[in-house]
């Protein structure tokens, strides 16, 4: 898919041509520095942007072409965590509100069964007890909390996928590195792909299974994330896995 | 070695919500002549206040308890601000903050800014500042044409590095840098950290690096000090911290990084929370995250254990922990 914009000076190529494949309960990676795109695809995956070309293939079907039920369906499945936690939960809403609100969206509205998903997703990501963080509100949480919270709310409708931009990017490093294992720990029980978006290639090389390198809007490198950090090839890759500070492993 | 910079027993509070915030307390530590230290720890640790208090730029709702910060044998706190001003800031030390780069007046050419300090701290004709902020431009390695653009037409490893050019103006001795690459991708950050360890060789300037990051900080400094929740918590050359990390906060941040070279080994975060500023609970700070933690540590606060020359450690069992 190719994704532009428009900008004062003309067309901007945020993604050109470019092509993945993620399967089932994989992580792969799209690591770039910034203004590389990265962004822009996690987002034109949920169809939060509309690519100017291209298909995106969700289980075989173009989700370009989903309206209505279809389109519903298809959120429901695919799931986002943001990288701000200060923002990205509504702030006047309890916790309860914001694990409801995806719930009645879809159609569940058996109060059981809400209450039910929502013990069960505060349970997974380590909200305990879960009552005790069901009427607190983001201001009352830590950082590592409300990401937790963000992560929960990904999770209250059972996606298959969730894009996961800079996810641990703001938190302190001692949460970041719970946070990461939470996410994998979650993609073993529930069976989640994970698009991990990261400009850290660090990170990546501990989260992913697969890495794509992304440079001004296109995939300069794909492979293994071992491979990709241990034995990068192409110049782009080289220099970028040469910059990271090495100094704590030597 | 010449003592360049000696902050003793330093505490400082901050009022907020009519409580006293400890955001500081007790630090202690000394920068010689040509040392490059790096601070290190995570959010609310004190670094920043550290740096602050240094520069006599804390925010009005601060308070320094005690301690002293002697910078060539005399009290800053003591020095009035007109003083400081004219004899200590941007003369003989600076500071870079993360967000410096945007500080650059957006209306004006990023030359003329440059200009601007140069004149009105070295009281010199345009003629000979002009020949300055090019030199500097060349030590930063930035293009001097450059210097006649905007800052919108830099990006932001070049806006970054043109006010580390702007802080060298006055040749300080001691330059402080807080999170001075944080906000700036991995192969930019590489260069910035490369140009301030070639300002260290070429020009002896001293350096304090405060970082959230212990891979930046190894690669660019000699020396470390560990701090968390407003405390000091180990410090040491960086091949005793790295090789022998002795503090458990220490060994625990250290695992947080992961291994680029060993990308899938063991990456372990610390579980729990830093402490809430605002009511210490008695003993060590860390001690509820702690995995040696006894319960001397929960009530007694620790001391601060030399183990070696210039290697100390804030825990009751620092030599227990060294064997």
């Amino acid at each position: 898919m190719s994704d532009e914009s428009q900008s004062s000076t003309g067309m901007i190529t945020a993604v050109d041509a470019l092509s993945f494949k993620l399967n089932e309960g994989e992580t792969l990676g799209l690591v770039g520095q910034s203004g590389s795109g990265k962004t822009t695809v996690g987002k034109l995956i949920l169809r939060l942007e509309r690519p100017s070309e291209g298909r995106i293939l969700f289980e075989g079907h173009d989700v370009l072409q989903y309206k209505g039920k279809q389109l519903k369906d298809f959120r429901s499945k695919v799931q986002m965590i943001f990288q701000d936690p200060y923002e990205s939960l509504d702030p006047r809403l309890s916790l309860r509100n914001s694990l409801e609100e995806p719930l009645i969206v879809h159609g569940i509205r058996s109060k059981n069964e809400q209450i039910a998903r929502m013990d069960d997703v505060l349970t997974r990501v380590g909200l305990i007890p879960p009552q005790r963080y069901l009427q607190l509100r983001p201001h009352q949480l830590s950082g590592g909390q409300r990401q937790r919270a963000a992560i929960a709310r990904s999770l209250i409708l059972r996606p298959k996928l969730v894009v996961a931009d800079e996810p641990v990017s703001m938190l302190d490093v001692s949460v970041s590195a719970e946070i990461l294992n939470l996410m994998l720990e979650l993609r073993q029980s529930m069976n989640i792909a994970y698009l991990f978006i990261t400009h850290n290639l660090a990170h990546a090389g501990y989260f992913c299974d697969r890495i794509c390198v992304m440079n001004q809007g296109r995939i300069v490198e794909e492979g293994p994330a071992e491979k990709i950090l241990r034995s990068p090839e192409g110049a782009y890759t080289r220099r970028l896995i040469s910059s990271i500070p090495l100094y704590l492993h030597k | 070695m010449t003592e360049l910079l000696r902050i003793e027993n330093l505490t400082v509070q901050y009022l907020l919500n009519e409580r006293y915030v400890e955001a500081l307390e007790d630090a202690s530590l000394t920068v010689n002549k040509g040392d490059t230290l790096g601070i290190v720890g995570e959010s609310g640790c004190g670094k920043s206040t550290l740096a602050l208090a240094i520069m006599g730029i804390l925010p009005e709702n601060a308070h320094i308890k005690s301690g002293r910060i002697l910078f060539e044998g005399q009290d800053l706190l003591k020095m009035p601000q007109a003083k400081l001003r004219r004899d200590i800031r941007w003369r003989k030390i600076s500071m870079i903050f993360q967000s410096s780069m945007n500080a650059l007046n957006p209306v004006y050419k990023v030359g003329s800014t440059l200009m601007d300090v140069a004149e009105f701290k070295l009281k010199v004709d345009r003629d000979k500042a002009t020949a300055i902020v090019q030199r500097l431009y060349g030590l930063v390695g930035m293009d001097p044409t450059r210097l006649r653009n905007y800052p919108h037409q830099y990006s932001g490893g070049m806006r970054q590095r043109a006010v580390i050019a702007m802080s060298l103006i006055c040749e300080p001795a001691l330059i402080i840098a807080d999170e001075p690459t944080t906000a700036l991708d991995v192969v930019v950050q590489n260069q910035i950290l490369k140009t301030l360890k070639k300002l260290r060789d070429e020009l002896d300037i001293s350096i304090v690096l405060i970082s959230h990051d212990v891979g930046v900080i190894g690669e660019t400094c000699e020396n470390i000090a560990v701090m968390y929740g407003g405390k000091l918590f180990e410090t040491g050359s960086t091949k005793q911290l790295f090789t022998e990390p002795n503090n458990p906060y220490t060994r625990a941040l250290l695992n947080c990084f992961p291994d680029p070279v060993n990308p899938k080994s063991v990456l372990k975060g610390i579980p729990g929370e830093p402490p809430d500023l605002s009511a210490v609970p008695p003993g060590c700070r860390y001690a509820p995250r702690c995995t040696y933690a006894k319960e001397i540590c929960r009530t007694k606060s620790p001391p601060f254990i030399e183990l070696e020359p210039g290697h100390q450690s804030l825990c009751h069992f620092a030599r227990e922990l060294s064997q």
